[in-house]
Formats: C-alpha cells, structure tokens, sequence
C-alpha cells in the first residue's frame, strides 16, 4: 500500500520531492518539511489536553482567536522521551484538502533552516523490514554537507491522527 | 445481467407483474426484480429509489395475491417519473456558470420571497396595479436569467406565469380565485426548482427536471386560453401552446397534459376563491389583531422601502473572521485592563483605556448585527405554510405577524425553521378548530395565528398563539399517568402539564390526537430550541387557545459558562444546564456496587460523575466532602459532576474545536479564556446521556468494571 516510500518508485518521483524545505531538529534527527505547506512558525503557547483525542494529538492552541489542534511528531516517529529542548517552536502548516485549508500545528523540538534541497540529493527511504511505523512517514532521504534530512510526508501523518484528510 | 439502465429495469419489471403466477416463486421474481431496479438506481437519490425500496419492503410481508398488486401500482408511478431522476448525468460547470448560477438564485430568491408576501397580501385585499407590475418583474426577470443559462423548464414556468400576471396587468382578469391560486402555486414550484438547481450544481451534476411543473404549466396555459384574446384568432386550447413558447418548447407528450387537465384544476381551487374575494373584509374587520385599513397601508410602504435601502453582499466568511477577531480584541482589551502594570499607573491612561473599552464593545455590537438578519423572511415561510396546511385541513386560518423586523443571528433563524414549521401546523391542524365548530362556540369562523418576535431582556422572544380551542389538561395527564410519566398529577402546575407533551413518545400523532390534539414534533421543537440554549413556555387556556413562547439567546456565539478546575485543568460548564454547586456531606453520599457513586440532594439521588475520572485528568481531588459537586440538568435528567472548584461565571465566544481532535464528543466547543488559553466547553447532554446509559447496564456491568 505505501506507495511513498517505495525504493522502485524511480527517479521521476524523486524527482518531485527537489525543492525548498524548513528543516527542524525532533530528538536527535533532522527533519524537513515542504515549505509551500508551512504558514508560521510560533514559540509555544500553553497546550490546551483533549481528553480522548488521538494518539499523537498533544491539544489545542490559541492561534491568535483560532483553536487550531497541535501534533506531537515524536508520537508519530516512534522517538521516546519527552522533548529536553529548552525552546520548542510549534510549526504551523496549512494543507489544502477537498473539504477547504486545514491548519495545524506541529510541535518540534528547535527549528533549523530553510534549505534548498536538490533532486540529486535524495534517496528512497530504506525499509527495514518490519513494517515500520515510523519509516512509512518519510517520503525522502536528502544527504549534503554530512547530514542527512528526512523529508516528512505531513499529509499522511495528518490524515492519520484523523484530521480530515482522510474524512 | 450486467448493467441495465433504470427504465429497461422497470420495462422489465412491467412484463414481470403481467406474467408471473400469486405464488411464492413470482413473489420472489418481483423481489429480484426490484432488487436490480434499486441496485440500479443505486447511488443517486431520487423519488423512483424511494419508490423501489418502500415496494420492496412492503413486499416482503405481503401476501402473492397483494404483491403483484403492489409491484404493479409501483410501477405505474415509477414509468411516470421521467428518466433523469434516475441517472444524474455529471456535468461540468465552469466557475463562470457556477457564479451566474448562484446571483441568479440568490436574486430568484430574493423575487419569490417578495412575490409570495405580495401575494399573501393580495390575498387579504384586491391587488394594487403597483403589486401586479411587480410580480410581474419577478416572473420575468427569472425567465430571463433562465433563458440566459439555459434552464428551459424554468423559463416555461415563469413564462406561463408571466403570462397568467399579463392577462391581469392589461384587465382581462382579476388577481384572485383560480389565477392567484395558479400563482401561488408557480411560485412554490419554481422555489422547488431553485432549490433542486442548487443541488445539482453542488454535486456536479444535471438539472432534474420537475414533473409536476410540466403539469402546472398546463394548467397555466389552460387558464390562459380560456381568456378572451383580441389579436389571437386561434383555437382556445392550441392558441397558448404555440405562439410564446418557441424558445422552449415543451416535449409534445406533456402538451396533451393540459387539455385532461384544466377540469381537475379548477374543481381544486374553485372551492375557496368563490368565497374568498367578497368576505375579507368583514372576515378581517371581525379579527382583533388584524386591522385592515393599515395593513393596505404597510403592504405598499415596506416595497418603497427595500428599494431604497442599499446593501452590499458580503461573503459569510469574511464576516465571521471579522466578528472572531473583534472577539480577540475584546479580550486583549480586557487583558490589559486588567493588567497589574497599568492599574497602578495614570488616569490619562486609565481613560484611554475605558475609551478603548467602549469602542472595542460598541464594534462587537456592530460585528454581531452583520450577522443578524430579520426574522421576516422565516416568518413569511410560515405564513405561506398556514395557509397550505389550514386549507388541506379544512380550516379556515390566516397568519398574523409582528415584529418582523427583529433580528436575529443568522444561524439562529435557520434552525428556528423547522420548529417554527412543527409548531404551525400542529396549530393549524389540531389547535384552531373547524370553521363549524369555531361558530358554534361563539367564535368567528377564521382562526387566527399570531406569530410574534421581540427583543426582551437578553433575549428573543418568538411567539406563536392560536385561538383554537387550548390544551386539555385532564386529559393530558390522564395519558401521563397510562404512562407512568407522572406519580401524583394533582401536584402539579399547568405549566408542568403541559410540558409533559414535549416528552419524547407522548407526540406520536395517533395517541396525542387522542389525548388534545396536541404534540406531533413536539420533542422535535423542544430539542431544536434547547440546541439552541433556549427554552420553551407554554400558556393554554381551554377553549381560548394555546401559545408556545420561545426564549432563545441573541447570539449563538457566546454562551454563559461557568468555569471550573479539575486536577490542573480547566473546563467551561454551561451556565444554562448548571442547577447548583454544592459541597457535599458524608451523609449525603452513598454507593451502589461501591462503583456508582450517589449524591442525596432534598430528597433526590443523583448519579455522580468523575470528571477526573471520565476525562482521565491527573491530579483531581478523590474526596467528594473536600471537592465540589455541580448538579447538571439535561432532558430532564440530573448528574452531579464532581469537580475540585469553580473559579468564576464568564460569557465566552465559542469557537469549533474543529477536525485533528477526534471526535471530541464530550465538548460542544472551545472557548478562549481571559488569559489567552483555550477552556474545553463541556458537553452536558452528552455527559449526563453516559451517566444514564451506566445507570441501566449497572447491574450487569458492575462486576466487569470492578474487575478491571
């Protein structure tokens, strides 16, 4: 079924990952996510729980008089512990969906930089063989200057903790 | 099989009816002859899909001899109702069309809703030349809107109608009986269509066409032809059918429609208007609330006055960003009155802010009014709906309104629809009498409705008396007390009886009608009204009449709340379901199964929920005697909520939780509170509908919980 991160899927698709990403660090790995998808970023405001919500659904937020949900990513990338950063930033992406924009925020440890990411530079995501949940959330695997960014597919993490993507 | 379309299916089922044998075999060859009809219709809905299952359903229990019966007579129906309801054709509008589609509906509407208020007025007295030259614009201004997007069948119907409106503008009859009744009639009909139009673009797909505006355009065409006609020298019943219509020209078949139909079609509404043109005014005079002579007066001012005032059309959202941003500002501003930096500092600034205050209020109020719309339109519905539903029931009604003119948040006047629907023709049907028995009680034979709206207080009245003859008390809580729902009925008010109709499954049309007539819908308006936080009153007096008073709250988007902590969490509790707060004493609590917690209040046990417990919070007070206990109410039922305090009442704006939080379904929404942070609203029906559901299942599903 995931057709994301097939290693056969062949450079067309590789192809259309290139372009520019806002990179952030979530525990010890760095992260990209599409810029065209990001809308702001906001230090973190005070998270509001809600009982019964989703796994990886940390709460709602106040963005500026909207109740917008927050995303924990460490739920969704298998990464244990808590954050230990002392400046978390809340990322707050807009999706275009069938049923009209849908924002939300993303919690992530610190933010990097916005980076121009090259189709020369990135690789399918290896499989691991055992049906890994973190895995089938990255589209892509960009390496320059040593390191290595893993370019994150927000919509399906999104449409899984049921936002209405999938609705 | 494969895939056969709609009309061959029922072709086939047609030859199925005339051949199987009233046995079992052929009943189940019909049942697969439906099922295929209905798997083929699958998917879109439409009269013939209803059609099919109901038949089939029915089939199931009916006997061979019936059941060749029934397949036959459905069919019948379903060969009648043309193909397009069957199989939707996707179509492709572009933006443009789509744009055109929507003024034209918007305007459309706009034109019906006044053509139906001049036509209800026209009804009350004669017409004036101005009101004719008026609906005649209507009818023309939508023929040619739908000339121009090709929408034939309502440039057939408006035409015709159009046509109906010229023979009265140039005199060659009178705007009342048949003609008005024909009118009317077209205008319920193109509204149909207006409304099937809307659908079909926002699904993509093709108009439907309407049967039974083919039907109408006949009788119209036949009322036509049977007007003198100087220039035309053609036969009567030809002579209509021709000359207008070129440019949509309906198929022959519906043609030959009219000529069967101009004898039904009069014997229907020949009833009525013989009667209606000469008594009016001494009807209307005998009426105390309807004077005649200013209404004359009013039908025409308000006209002039839509005219005059301009308005501009906003797109909904825009309006409601800016009300939610103005909400910000509010708080914002409050934040920083009540900062503790700026208290201590000078008056210039303490002025500056109170200035502040009042202008960020007074641009609240005026957010709030681009929201709000006159309740008039909805109430116009409603006097178009007793007239239809008075003459279906044989009763001779008429609607009077007041305070039309009041606003009301336009949400709000949408939902008020429907109740407002239950609630007319519950009064047309059951509370105003028959014309015979009306004047043997010393009545005039007219009923009245008054329909009445008004600010007061922090609220909307709405206001529907009838002078029918009035709720029956005895008889009310006799039917309670069959049905256990009251132990000691002498104890109680009138008011409290009649409350009892509101109960879910005292409305069921056959017992009510038994009991006082009364009560069909009833739980539906009582739930529509109280999903709006607001409330309903009834006042009867036997024999007198009977009036339903709505208290509803200005505004849907903010609610009184009253805000408590649990554990270091805060939620909202609507202030509306709260009945009381109270610390509890050890006597006052007791347990069932040592699970379900009791709370003995003046002699009523309430069921406890933990809200710690419920909503997994950390951290709450376990000890009932050391926390707090809100009694909340819903549908009559009450839960005692267990909380760690209440901090303090405030009005707040609500907002949607919106998608990304589950289905979230013990809130009703989430409001920003004075600090910035976002409080939870509880959802109380929702909660204390879980505490009922524990409280039935108890006895089995104690020990499964406690084993866990």
């Amino acid at each position: 079924m995931d057709t994301h991160a097939n290693p056969g899927a062949g450079a067309a698709q590789l192809e259309s990952l290139a372009g520019k990403y806002m990179t952030f660090r979530v525990g010890g790995e760095e992260y990209g996510l599409e810029i065209l998808k990001v809308r702001e970023l906001i230090g973190l405001l005070e998270i509001t729980r809600v009982p019964h919500a989703p796994q990886g659904v940390k709460g709602v937020v106040n963005l500026r008089g909207k109740v917008i949900p927050v995303v924990d990513l460490r739920e969704h990338l298998g990464i244990d512990g808590a954050s230990a950063s002392a400046r978390p930033v809340i990322i707050v992406v807009q999706l275009q969906t069938p049923n009209g924009p849908i924002t939300t925020g993303v919690l992530v440890d610190q933010v990097l930089e916005v980076r121009n990411i090259a189709s020369a530079q990135i690789e399918p995501p290896p499989s691991f063989g055992r049906g890994d949940e973190a895995t089938r959330f990255i589209l892509g695997i960009a390496k320059n200057d040593k390191r290595v960014v893993l370019l994150l597919d927000i919509d399906l993490i999104l449409s899984s903790t049921n936002l209405s993507l999938a609705a | 099989m494969g895939t056969r379309s709609p009309a061959a299916l029922i072709e086939h089922l047609a030859g199925l009816v005339l051949s199987v044998d009233a046995d079992a075999t052929g009943v189940a060859e019909l049942d697969r002859g439906l099922a295929e009809l209905i798997d083929s219709l699958q998917g879109a809905p439409s009269a013939q899909l209803d059609l099919s299952l109901e038949t089939r359903r029915r089939l199931a229990s009916a006997q061979p001899l019936d059941a060749i019966k029934l397949v036959s007579d459905a069919v019948v129906v379903l060969q009648q109702q043309p193909a397009p309801a069957a199989a939707p054709k996707r179509v492709v509008r572009d933006s443009e069309t789509l744009e055109l589609v929507r003024d034209f509906l918007e305007e459309s509407g706009d034109g019906l809703a006044n053509a139906d208020e001049m036509l209800l007025a026209i009804e009350a007295s004669a017409a004036t030349p101005d009101q004719v030259n008026a609906l005649f614009r209507v009818f023309h201004t939508i023929k040619g809107v739908a000339g121009f997007l090709e929408l034939s069948e309502i440039v057939s119907l408006s035409h015709a109608t159009e046509s109906v409106m010229n023979e009265v503008r140039d005199g060659r009859c009178k705007l009342a009986g048949e003609s008005l009744e024909l009118v009317f009639k077209a205008t319920a009909l193109l509204r149909g269509m207006l409304d099937a139009l809307k659908k079909a673009c926002e699904a993509g797909i093709e108009l439907a066409s309407e049967p039974e505006a083919q039907v109408h355009i006949g009788r119209l065409k036949a009322f036509l032809a049977k007007m003198p006609r100087e220039e035309d020298a053609g036969p009567p019943i030809t002579a209509p059918g021709k000359p207008p219509l070129v440019q949509a020209a309906p198929p022959p078949a519906v043609v030959a429609a009219p000529v069967v139909q101009p004898a039904p079609a009069s014997a229907v509404v020949a009833v009525p208007p013989v009667a209606a043109p000469a008594p009016p005014p001494a009807g209307f005079q005998a009426l105390p609330l309807a004077p005649q002579p200013p209404e004359v007066a009013e039908g025409q001012a308000p006209v002039a006055a839509t005219k005059l005032r301009e308005t501009v059309k906003v797109d909904l959202e825009r309006v409601d960003n800016m009300v939610e941003m103005i909400g910000e500002l509010i708080i914002v501003e409050s934040m920083l009155k009540h900062s503790r930096e700026l208290s201590t500092q000078s008056l210039t600034l303490r002025n500056a802010l109170g200035q502040l205050g009042k202008i960020s209020r007074d641009l609240q109020n005026a957010a709030m009014r681009m929201r709000t719309v006159p309740v008039h339109g909805v109430f116009q519905k409603m006097a178009r709906l007793t007239r239809e539903v008075g003459k279906k029931a044989g009763k001779d009604v008429v609607l009077v309104t007041a305070g039309e003119g009041t606003e009301m948040d336009r949400a709000m006047v949408e939902r008020l629809e429907d109740p407002l629907v239950h609630m007319v023709r519950n009064a047309c049907d059951h509370g105003v009498e028959t014309p015979e028995v009306r004047v043997a009680a010393g009545k005039p034979a007219t009923g009245v409705l008054t329909l009445s709206a008004s600010h007061k207080g922090g609220s909307i009245i709405i206001e529907l008396s009838d002078d029918g003859a009035g709720l029956d008390r005895d008889r009310i809580l006799k039917k309670a007390v069959e049905k256990g729902l009251v132990q000691n009925p002498a104890a109680l008010t009138d008011a409290e009886v009649f409350q009892l109709i509101f109960a879910p499954g005292f409305s069921t049309a056959a017992k009510v009608t038994d009991i006082s007539g009364r009560g069909v819908g009833m739980d539906v308006v009582k739930r529509n009204i109280e999903g709006m936080r607001g409330r309903v009153l009834i006042e009867s007096t036997k024999g007198k009449g009977t009036t339903f008073r709505l208290v509803l709250p200005l505004t849907l988007a903010i609610i009184d709340g009253m805000l408590i902590k649990v554990g270091k969490e805060r939620y909202l509790v609507p202030s509306l379901s709260i009945v009381e707060a109270l610390q509890p004493t050890r006597e006052m609590l007791s347990s069932m199964g040592e699970r379900d917690e009791l709370l003995s209040v003046r002699g009523q046990v309430i069921p406890i929920l933990r809200l710690s417990q419920q909503l997994a919070i950390e951290g709450a007070r376990q000890d009932p005697t050391t926390a707090l206990i809100v009694v909340v109410e819903s549908v009559g039922k009450r839960v005692g909520l267990l909380v760690d305090e209440v901090i303090a009442q405030q009005q707040v704006v609500i907002k949607a939780l919106g998608q990304g939080v589950g289905r979230a379904e013990f809130y009703s929404g989430a409001a920003i509170l004075s600090d910035g942070c976002i409080g939870l609203i509880l959802n109380v029906d929702k909660l204390c509908g879980l505490i009922t559901y524990r409280h039935r299942v108890a006895s089995g599903d104690a020990h499964r919980e406690e084993q866990r």
